[in-house]
């Protein structure tokens, strides 16, 4: 076990590089650069920028540079959009908002979905299975941008119970975790119904019930392990898309988070913070992939792995 | 393997489908939800060919209107008719959704099947591919896309014209460019939304692949090809189709994200997204301009989900015994 | 499991419903009052302002701030020569007077002993001679240097073709040290070079081409020197070689030869700014600039602190100075937390004169990035002002206008569509013309835009300052507006006329019009909810009042930026904000040699007008040339004018001292709080607003060093 998780762990090392490198080299395709500005700039000083961001040296010479700082200093090197941070600096500032917000939003979102989905699937086209598809429904088909204003014309301009937007205290956190969760909560519990019932209906499940076991430990013990094995699939990437936060939530709650930048950084041009940015992204995806892979062991003993 | 296991499934055939679609026929929720898509289709198909009010006809003296009886849905800020454009946007978030999550589901299921049954040193490259292109941006994917193709002077825009030329004699008009770029955010969306439907085939098919029934397959001689299309897959289909119904939305809305950023569909052509995109911002001054294209898509993906769930039923080859 | 799941979908379908009944009735809640949001400041320390300052800002070193965001707080935190009022109009800031030559070139300024830098250094003089130079030396990459570039030898220092002989040098016919001699320079002469782009001829044999002799500035009066040309025949080359050598434009033409690269060094000696003693600067321009002292309010021409900036550039980190925890200025607010994409917090300077008579100590300055979330901040009462970096969402203007704290005035600035002039049918000016006439301004701005802007049919707008808006209204009161009437206001008859003799004749079709042999023409504007709205209402009213199709081309910024660098386009969006409050501003982007001329539209009558304009001593007599010259560049319509900017903001009742001016610059220290403003009709600024004195004569200095 501990031998699969090592070399699980070790194999992403290639697969993120690889990931990078690609990133790194599309990007420069782009059309446009980083000091396109609408006013124009006189070529030399284009120049002088372009030296002092060293991007006037051939693309592999940049890549060489930027390789052998960061596996020797550990420096994503300077953003070109924020000239007096560096990319580490802007990760160090809104990963942590983004993990804060991210891992609050999954909670939820499993503590919500999971029992909407068990009750489904145990009620299966009775009311509870009405009312926990209908939740989920509502889920997936309110985008989150339209889901936002809603909720904060409710609970901040009409009721004026919760803050319409910034990140100071706990109340500033409810509306934004809930709207980042909620679409998540829907997949989560439309999944695990599906996989409850697909276990439910399996043979093992059956035994259990004649051997006389109690429906709550059939569920729990048996059906639920088996059944949450599609969440747990839908968890990898859905875990790190959720930590690198949301473009929408963050843009509307004003959070300072990391999402924003994603988007952003592709139009400022500005290389380093996007390469930066994916490898946070590769190594946030693939940690929570294998950890997948890990729980997929643990769920489902019928899983046989590293073969 | 400890714990008891399934029964070997019979392998697909004929008769599965045929029973599937009898039992299909016997779900009345499912029926009303392809009742309900077949009708926004045809509506979305058919409305814009007979209205007297084309999508893009602006009369900005009358600007935005709650609905009336000239203009059932109301109007936008330019005049335009909300019910034209609702019904030109059901065309084009129809075909985001269908066409890239058929590309999803062709890709992802063959990826994830195949990763997945063979496993070992297979399985990990296909995986490490999915996990490199995971990494890679969405919106950077398809700016460059958009960049590098979706101009004039490419091939692709000779096919499109000789294509869209046998219905549009304008077909060159740069009216049309709009139209010709939105074949690119189908194609950026559908190869990147296989991915998950991967991973989750993968990990049926793990949890499959060790199952006595496909030992017997083996035994009898059914070759790997045939054990992933034929028995694996199969047997992991009510998650797969779930995940399909689940996908057509996510597409649909991520289309709208794109819209949002200029890079999806464009103006003057419309989209379910882009309409409710763009009604979200004016919620509480233009109502009906978010009212009408929330309700249309919310009850598109109501109707795929419940689509998706009687397919799940009908197809599961182990619910037959109870049925 | 053998209930109907047709009930069921009956159910889930009306927990929907249920549920967006009630969103709905929650959401149907209007806003009624007289203000907008609350009034009331619930726990708020009366003396700490909140204020929305829309992004990050990029830099807040004066030099390098370029964006609206950092110019901003750059204003709160420095002090330049001149500084802006409560109405945005001049006041002392590090300077108290001014003299001025009598041809608008030279000007003398007298500095007040009292300037602190934050370490309880005086500001001096050299502060900014130091400060200026350093904005335009090349390596700096200062993006804001073109404002210096008035400035004697200044743009051709920028750009890099400014250098003195470091010793007797010999000049060389032909790229080659083998070539024959046709003079020399002395050590010290100063010269102007072929820009680096051109080299290549001589790159081998370490030589570069010289193209012409510069003078040093003198920075005395001299009695009938104005523009190029009338400079007295000895100095024919100072100046205008080095602008024209700049302009790249001596390229080809007769140079003085080929000398050595090595010996040729660049240097910011020759730049017309010096210090003399500690509390005088003197400036000699390239040009009469009558605008000069505008330029001043604008943060690349601030002082900066060089110990600290020499020493931070030294360690190859020359941006960290700015840092809060590094950070000397000399402005009336200090940096107090900076907290990157969120918000920065400013306390009082201790060092600075007025620190003691600021009513705001505190400033938190938020980086709400969406309008509609920063006006629901201002609603809830987080907000005491929209602040000048953000706008209000075009849907909600109506209802916002009716409320007591909504605020609107002009902005200095005019959205226009640029036309690429090289592009058929596009090169017709008649073509050009009729687009022009075809859109519906008034329409557009009252149905689409919606912020009470001015239609335009002309460049500069109607209000800018220095003359040109009692001008306006001159020739308003006679009846003579030069931009109003036939053949510039919405005409599409004519706009059709004009296109049938451009050979496209307009033939009606069904139940609109359709512009026979009209090639396709698109319309290019960068991705935002506004500049899209305007384009598909301009795309309806082609087609509408002229039958021309157009279609729509969104790109995102910088593909759009590049794509216009390289002429890819037919019709762009762009709009220009007035980087001082004087018409050449707008009118310098139709210059044949503007690097923001992006039509390629030219005319040398119209280059000609603008240069003879600015080298007008007399402010009547210099708008006459420039209003003139704006009529050929109308004529020529490389650009169609859609509105002049307005400005809309919301601004809390009980902020006192506020008066909203056309250049949409607001300081934070002439306002003050007053919680009983339902009481108290005051409305004054924070204390006594200081004026200039009128500028004095410059004469001779009075030692040359």
């Amino acid at each position: 076990m501990i031998r699969f998780v090592l070399r699980r762990l070790l194999s992403l090392v290639p697969t993120l590089l690889l990931a990078v490198t690609l990133v790194f080299f599309l990007v420069r395709l782009a059309p446009g650069g980083p000091f396109d500005q609408e006013r124009s700039v006189p070529p030399e000083v284009l120049a002088a920028l372009e030296a002092k961001y060293r991007l006037s040296d051939p693309v592999w010479v940049q890549y060489k540079d930027w390789l052998a700082d960061l596996l020797l200093r550990g420096s994503l090197g300077p953003t070109f959009k924020y000239p007096n941070r560096t990319v580490n600096e802007i990760i160090a500032l809104s990963l942590p908002v983004s993990i804060q917000l991210g891992l609050w939003a999954m909670l939820f979102a499993l503590a919500l979905g999971v029992p909407l989905g068990v009750v489904g699937a145990m009620r299966q086209n009775r009311w509870p299975d009405a009312l926990a598809t209908a939740i989920a429904l509502v889920g997936l088909s309110v985008p989150r941008f339209v889901l936002a204003p809603l909720l904060i014309m409710l609970f901040g301009l009409t009721l004026y119970w919760l803050p319409v937007a910034r990140f100071d205290s706990w109340r500033h956190m409810v509306l934004p975790v809930f709207c980042a969760a909620l679409p998540m909560a829907a997949h989560v519990a439309r999944l695990t119904r599906a996989g409850m019932l697909e276990v439910v209906r399996s043979d093992f499940v059956r035994t259990a019930r004649a051997k006389g076991l109690s429906e709550r430990s059939v569920v729990l013990r048996h059906a639920l392990r088996g059944g949450l094995l599609p969440v747990v699939s839908y968890l990898g990437p859905g875990f790190s898309g959720l930590l690198v936060g949301s473009l929408v939530i963050e843009k509307i709650f004003d959070i300072p988070g990391m999402g924003r930048y994603f988007v952003e950084a592709f139009q400022n041009r500005d290389y380093n913070l996007i390469a930066g940015l994916s490898i946070v992204y590769g190594v946030l995806l693939m940690g929570s992939n294998a950890l997948v892979d890990i729980a997929y062991a643990w769920l489902d003993p019928r899983v046989e792995l590293g073969r | 393997m400890n714990e008891p296991t399934t029964k070997p499934a019979p392998a697909v055939g004929a008769s599965q489908w045929s029973d599937a679609w009898r039992r299909l026929r016997k779900n009345r929720a499912a029926l009303v939800s392809a009742a309900v898509l077949v009708a926004l289709a045809v509506v979305s198909v058919v409305q814009p060919m007979l209205s007297a009010l084309p999508y893009d006809r602006a009369d900005l003296a009358l600007g935005p209107t709650p609905p009336s009886a000239a203009h059932w849905l109301g109007t936008d800020l330019y005049g335009r008719d909300l019910l034209s454009r609702l019904c030109f946007g059901g065309r084009v978030s129809l075909a985001v959704g269908l066409v890239s999550t058929g590309l999803s589901f062709v890709i992802g299921t063959s990826w994830g099947g195949i990763a997945g049954y063979f496993g070992g040193r297979v399985d990990q490259l296909m995986m490490r591919v999915v996990d490199v292109l995971y990494t890679f941006p969405l919106i950077i994917f398809v700016i460059l896309v958009l960049a590098f193709f979706a101009h004039q002077d490419t091939v692709f825009y000779e096919a499109f014209v000789a294509v869209y030329g046998l219905v549009n004699e304008r077909a060159r008009d740069p009216g049309y460019l709009p139209l010709y770029r939105l074949f690119f955010v189908f194609f950026a969306l559908g190869s990147v939304s296989w991915l998950t439907m991967a991973r989750i085939v993968r990990g049926q098919v793990i949890s499959l692949r060790e199952q006595p029934f496909i030992e017997a397959a083996r035994s009898i001689g059914v070759g790997h090809l045939g054990i992933v299309f034929g028995h694996l897959v199969p047997n992991a289909l009510g998650p797969i189709i779930v995940y399909t119904a689940l996908t057509i939305p996510e597409v649909m809305l991520v289309e709208a994200f794109l819209s949002f950023l200029g890079l999806g569909t464009e103006e003057p052509l419309s989209s379910w997204g882009l309409l409710v995109a763009g009604g979200a911002e004016t919620l509480d001054i233009y109502p009906w301009l978010i009212a009408f294209p929330g309700l249309v898509l919310s009850l598109t993906l109501v109707s795929f989900n419940f689509l998706g769930d009687g397919l799940r039923d009908a197809l599961d080859p182990r619910v037959r015994r109870d049925s | 499991m053998n209930r109907q799941p047709s009930s069921m979908a009956a159910r889930t379908i009306a927990f929907v419903g249920a549920l967006s009944v009630w969103l709905g009735a929650l959401g149907c809640d209007g806003d009624r009052g007289p203000h907008f949001g609350t009034t009331e400041r619930r726990g708020r320390d009366p003396h700490t302002f909140y204020v929305n300052n829309g992004t990050e800002p990029e830099y807040l070193d004066p030099g390098k701030a370029h964006d609206s965001a950092s110019t901003t707080l750059v204003e709160h935190l420095f002090e330049g020569l001149v500084s802006l009022g409560p109405e945005g109009e001049l006041v002392p800031g590090v300077a108290l007077r001014w003299d001025r030559s009598d041809d608008n070139r030279l000007y003398r300024f007298h500095l007040r002993d009292d300037a602190r830098w934050s370490d309880g250094r005086p500001v001096t003089a050299h502060d900014f001679e130091y400060a200026w130079k350093r904005v335009l030396r090349p390596s700096t990459g200062s993006q804001s240097a073109s404002n210096l570039h008035v400035l004697q030898n200044g743009q051709a220092y920028h750009l890099g073709r400014l250098r003195v002989a470091t010793e007797r040098l010999e000049l060389h016919a032909e790229p080659s040290t083998s070539a024959k001699l046709v003079g020399s320079l002395d050590e010290g002469e100063l010269v102007a070079i072929e820009p680096a782009s051109a080299a290549g001829a001589g790159e081998g044999a370490g030589l570069v081409r010289v193209l012409s002799r510069v003078a040093r500035p003198s920075f005395r009066p001299e009695p009938g020197r104005g523009a190029r040309g009338a400079t007295p025949a000895g100095e024919a080359a100072l100046g205008s070689a080095a602008g024209e050598a700049a302009l790249g434009r001596a390229a080809g033409e007769a140079a003085l030869g080929w000398a050595s690269r090595s010996a040729l060094s660049s240097d910011d000696a020759a730049v017309g700014v010096r210090a003399v003693g500690d509390l005088v600067l003197e400036v000699a321009l390239e040009h009469p600039t009558p605008y000069f002292v505008e330029l001043l309010a604008h943060p690349s021409t601030y002082p900066v602190p060089r110990e600290l900036v020499e020493r931070f550039a030294s360690t190859g980190d020359p941006d960290r100075w700015t840092r809060p925890e590094h950070l000397v200025n000399n402005g009336p607010y200090a940096l107090d937390a900076w907290r990157f994409r969120y918000e920065i917090t400013m306390k009082r300077n201790p060092q600075h004169r007025n620190h003691d008579r600021l009513r705001i100590h505190r400033i938190v300055w938020m980086e709400v990035e969406s309008n509609l979330s920063a006006m629901n901040l201002y609603k809830t009462g987080e907000l005491d002002y929209m602040g000048d970096n953000s706008t209000l969402p075009n849907d909600y203007m109506a209802r916002l206008s009716s409320k007591k704290d909504f605020h609107r005035t002009n902005y200095l600035g005019t959205y226009w569509y640029e036309l690429n002039v090289a592009r058929p049918p596009l090169d017709d000016v008649r073509v050009r013309r009729a687009l022009d006439l075809g859109v519906d301004k008034r329409e557009l701005v009252t149905r689409i835009v919606r912020g009470g802007q001015a239609p335009a049919t002309h460049f500069v707008p109607d209000f800018t300052g220095q003359g040109y808006s009692s001008r306006v209204a001159l020739e308003r009161s006679a009846g003579a507006d030069r931009f109003a009437g036939p053949g510039h206001e919405f005409d599409p008859e004519r706009g059709r006329a004009l296109l049938g003799e451009a050979g496209y004749p307009v033939v009606p079709d069904g139940e609109g019009f359709r512009a026979e042999g009209m090639p396709a023409l698109e319309i290019l504007y960068n991705t935002s909810e506004g500049h899209k709205q305007i384009a598909v209402a301009v795309q309806d009213m082609w087609k509408r009042h002229l039958g021309v199709s157009v279609s729509l081309r969104n790109e995102e910024w910088k593909v759009m930026l590049k794509n216009v660098r390289d002429r890819n386009f037919q019709i762009v969006r762009f709009g220009w904000i007035a980087d001082y409050d004087h018409p050449h501003t707008f009118l310098d982007t139709f210059l044949s040699t503007s690097p923001n001329n992006r039509t390629g539209w030219s005319s040398p009558e119209f280059d000609a007008l603008v240069e003879r304009a600015a080298a007008t001593a007399n402010r009547e007599a210099s708008i006459d040339l420039y209003r003139r010259a704006e009529g050929l560049a109308v004529d020529g319509m490389p650009k169609i004018p859609l509105y002049f900017y307005t400005k809309s903001t919301l601004m809390k009742p009980y902020v006192k001292g506020f008066r909203f001016n056309a250049k949409n610059r607001h300081h934070l220290a002439w306002m003050w709080i007053d919680p009983s403003f339902e009481t108290d009709a005051r409305d004054e600024p924070a204390f006594e607003v200081p004026r200039f004195p009128e500028p004095g004569r410059y004469e001779a200095p009075p030692s040359t060093p």
